[in-house]
C-alpha cells in the first residue's frame, strides 16, 4: 500500500484498574486502516474489541503504544489539540438510546455539533439536520421528536445521522446492529454500506457476528484476550481460517441447512482477562497446543499464504 | 426424534388469545395461536421482538402475571390436563416436574444467595420429597449430566462465581432434575458467545435424545434451529403465520414474512452480498385484534384482499401451513 494508512495503532495497550485489580484489556495491538477501508474486528465478550475501538478514538486512556490518525500521533495529544481532529473520527454505539439525551429532540441531538463545532447558524443547521435525517431514511418532522418515540432501528438511524453530521473520515461502529431484529438489521447494514460507498468512509466495524462482518468488512482482525490472533481479507479469512481460535469461531456459527448440531468445535469459556495464560493466550482452550506454546507468546507474523497469524502450530 | 404421527400431542395449544394491559396501554400479545408438540418432538417457535413467542411459552407454564394478562380465549392442554385457569397447586406440580424451563439469562433465574447444590436439588426436595442427602447425590449426578467439570466443588459455589456458559448448564440441570417430559428453552443461547452457544446446543440435543423429552425452542435465529428442530412455528405480531417441517420452512417458505426473514439472514461463507434483501418498516405492536393481515404494511405482495380479514392458516403441503391469502389461491 503506497498511501499511508488513515488510522494506525502500534503496540496499543489499555489497562483498567490499578495494582492487583488491574486488567489488561488490550495487550499490544498493531493495526492499520486505509482511507475508505472497512476493518472488521471480531471476538467474544471480554476480548477487548470495544476497548480497542474506544482507545483508537482516545475515548479511554492509552497505557502503551501509539495511535496515529491521518499522519498525526494522537497518543499523548492534550484534549485541546485533539479537538480539531475529533469531528473527523466518530462512533456509532450498539444502543444509541443510551448515547442520546432523553430530553433533547432528535434535531438537537444531530444538530448540536453543527452549532458547537462548525458554528453554523440556526437555519443552516436545521437544513443540514433535515438532509442528514433524509439520508438515513427518517422524515424532517422526526427532528421535533424525542428519542423514546422511536423504534430500535430508527434510533440507530439517528445514531448514524449524528455520527455523520461533521463529515467524518472514520467511524468506529461498535456492534451497531446487534440489538436489532433481523428484518431491521438488513436495513441498517444496507444504509451503512451505502453511506460508506458515497463518502469513502473508513470504518472499524466491531461485532461478535461473523456473518455481518463478512458482509461489510474488507479485512478482518480476530481478537482473543486482548491480542489480535489472525487477520486477513474478509472472504479469505472466513473461507479458510488458519488460527485454531478462528477455526473454532467459524465452525461454531449456526448455518441454515446444517443437519448436525452435535459438533462442539471448542470446549470451555473464554478465560477472564484477569487470568491470562502464560505463553499463547489461547493455549488453555486450544486443541493443537504444544509444549512450546506455554513457553512464549507467538508473534503476529505473515504466514506463507500472506495471512497475519499468531500461532506456533496452525 | 419425532413420535409416531398418530400419537396424541404432549402439548396442545389451541386458539390462544392473550392481551396485556399495563400503564394504560393494551397489547394483543397472542391472537388465536395454535400449535402442538408430540412426545419427544423438538419444535422451534421463531419470531422477532413483539412476535409473542415468549408469551406463548410463559402461558404454557402458567407464568403470566394475572393482574396484567387477560386471557381472551383458547386452551392449553398438557398431557391431557387443561392448564389455562388451572389452580396454582396444579400448575406448581407441573412446573419443574413435568415441564422444565430455561431462560436467556440464567443470572436472573438463579438465586444469587443460594449455592448451586441447593438450587439444583430444590425441585427434587419440592416435587419428589427427596431427603437432603439423596437430593445432594442427585444434584451431583445432574451436574455431571450437563458436563460441568468438578461438580463436587460446584455444589458449594454461588452463581456469580460461574461463567455465563456454566450458569446456563446449571439452569439446565435444575430444569431436568425431575425428568420433565417437556423442556421449554426461551432464547437459551442469545446471551452467550458463539463458541459457548455451540456447546450448549450440542448439550441440549444430547440430553433431549438421551432423555427422550420434547422441547420447545424459542428463538429469533432461523439458523440456530436448522439442525435442531423437527418443526418450526413462525410468529409475527402475536399470530402464527406459518408452520411446518424445518426443512420445508427453510427451503420453501410460503409466507412472505418467512421468505423475507430468510432472505435477510446473512450466512457465513457466502461472501459480500451486493445488497441484503430488506423487509421495510418495523415490527408492529397490535393493540387490539384487527380484521386484516398484520404483515401487509411490510409485505411485497400486499393486495386489497389483505385488508378483508385475518388470513387463517391454510395447508401448503403435508404438515405445512401458512396464513396468507396467496396460499391455496389460484395464482394462475
Amino acid at each position: 500500500m503506497a498511501e499511508a494508512p488513515l488510522v494506525e495503532a502500534a503496540g496499543l495497550a489499555v489497562r483498567y484498574g490499578v495494582g492487583a485489580d488491574a486488567v489488561t484489556a488490550v495487550a499490544g495491538v498493531d493495526l492499520a486502516i486505509a482511507r475508505g477501508e472497512v476493518l472488521g474486528l471480531v471476538g467474544e465478550s471480554g476480548c477487548g474489541k470495544s476497548t480497542l475501538g474506544r482507545a483508537i478514538l482516545r475515548l479511554v486512556p492509552v497505557h502503551g503504544g501509539r495511535v496515529r490518525f491521518d499522519g498525526t500521533d494522537i497518543t499523548d495529544l492534550p484534549e485541546r489539540a485533539l479537538r480539531p481532529l475529533r469531528p473527523r473520527m466518530q462512533i456509532v454505539f450498539q444502543d444509541p438510546f443510551a448515547a442520546l439525551n432523553p430530553r433533547k429532540t432528535v434535531g438537537q441531538a444531530v444538530g448540536d455539533p453543527l452549532h458547537a463545532v462548525l458554528g453554523l447558524d440556526r437555519t443552516m443547521a436545521e437544513m443540514k439536520v433535515a438532509a442528514l435525517l433524509a439520508r438515513v431514511g427518517l422524515l424532517p418532522e422526526h427532528a421535533e421528536r424525542l428519542p423514546h418515540e422511536f423504534s430500535g432501528g430508527q434510533r440507530q438511524r439517528i445514531g448514524i445521522a449524528r455520527a455523520l453530521a461533521l463529515d467524518p473520515d472514520f467511524i468506529v461502529c461498535d456492534e451497531p446492529v446487534s440489538a436489532l431484529d433481523v428484518s431491521v438489521r438488513a436495513q441498517v447494514l444496507n444504509l451503512l454500506a451505502d453511506i460508506r460507498a458515497e463518502r469513502g468512509l473508513a470504518m472499524l466495524f466491531i461485532s461478535h457476528d461473523l456473518s455481518v462482518v463478512e458482509h461489510i468488512a474488507d479485512r478482518v482482525a480476530v481478537m482473543y484476550l486482548g491480542r489480535i490472533v489472525e487477520s486477513g481479507p474478509a472472504r479469505d479469512l472466513f473461507a479458510g481460517p488458519r488460527h485454531p481460535y478462528t477455526r473454532a469461531l467459524v465452525a461454531s456459527v449456526p448455518r441454515i441447512g446444517a443437519t448436525d448440531d452435535t459438533a462442539v468445535p471448542i470446549e470451555g469459556d473464554p478465560p477472564s482477562p484477569r487470568s491470562v495464560p502464560a505463553g499463547c493466550r489461547f493455549r488453555s482452550r486450544c486443541p493443537r497446543a504444544l509444549p512450546c506454546c506455554a513457553a512464549a507468546e507467538p508473534p503476529l507474523a505473515v504466514d506463507g499464504a500472506g495471512r497475519l497469524l499468531a500461532c506456533f502450530n496452525p | 426424534m419425532t413420535g409416531p404421527a398418530s400419537a396424541a400431542p404432549l402439548l396442545d395449544v389451541a386458539e390462544l388469545s392473550i392481551a396485556f394491559r399495563a400503564a394504560g396501554r393494551q397489547v394483543q400479545a397472542l391472537d388465536g395461536v395454535s400449535f402442538s408438540v408430540l412426545p419427544g418432538e423438538v419444535v422451534a417457535i421463531v419470531g422477532e421482538s413483539g412476535s409473542g413467542k415468549t408469551v406463548a411459552a410463559l402461558s404454557t407454564m402458567g407464568l403470566l402475571p394475572p393482574h396484567v394478562a387477560r386471557i381472551g380465549g383458547g386452551s392449553i392442554r398438557f398431557e391431557g390436563t387443561e392448564i389455562l385457569g388451572a389452580a396454582e397447586a396444579v400448575l406448581g406440580r407441573l412446573r419443574g416436574s413435568r415441564i422444565g424451563m430455561i431462560f436467556q439469562e440464567p443470572m436472573t433465574a438463579l438465586n444469587p444467595v443460594l449455592t448451586i447444590g441447593e438450587q439444583v436439588a430444590e425441585p427434587l426436595v419440592l416435587h419428589r420429597g427427596a431427603s437432603r442427602k439423596a437430593a445432594r447425590e442427585q444434584a451431583l449426578a445432574l451436574l455431571r449430566l450437563v458436563r460441568l467439570a468438578d461438580p463436587g466443588r460446584l455444589l458449594g459455589a454461588y452463581p456469580h462465581q460461574l461463567s455465563g456458559g456454566m450458569r446456563q448448564r446449571v439452569m439446565i440441570a435444575q430444569a431436568l432434575a425431575c425428568e420433565p417430559s417437556l423442556l421449554i428453552a426461551d432464547e437459551p443461547t442469545t446471551a452467550l458467545d458463539v463458541t459457548v452457544q455451540a456447546q450448549i446446543m450440542a448439550l441440549l440435543r444430547g440430553l433431549q435424545q438421551q432423555l427422550g423429552m420434547a422441547m420447545v425452542l424459542i428463538t429469533h435465529d432461523l439458523a440456530l434451529v436448522s439442525a435442531f428442530a423437527a418443526r418450526i412455528v413462525v410468529m409475527y405480531a402475536g399470530r402464527v403465520v406459518e408452520q411446518g417441517p424445518t426443512a420445508r420452512i427453510l427451503s420453501a417458505p410460503a409466507h412472505p414474512y418467512t421468505q423475507g426473514l430468510l432472505a435477510a439472514t446473512l450466512q457465513l461463507g457466502e461472501g459480500r452480498r451486493e445488497r441484503i434483501a430488506e423487509i421495510p418498516g418495523t415490527v408492529r405492536v397490535v393493540s387490539a385484534v384487527e380484521e386484516q393481515c398484520y404483515f401487509h404494511p411490510r409485505c411485497p405482495h400486499a393486495a386489497p384482499a389483505c385488508l378483508a380479514g385475518r388470513p387463517p392458516l391454510r395447508p401448503v403441503a403435508a404438515g405445512h401451513k401458512a396464513a396468507c391469502i396467496r396460499v391455496g389461491a389460484d395464482h394462475g
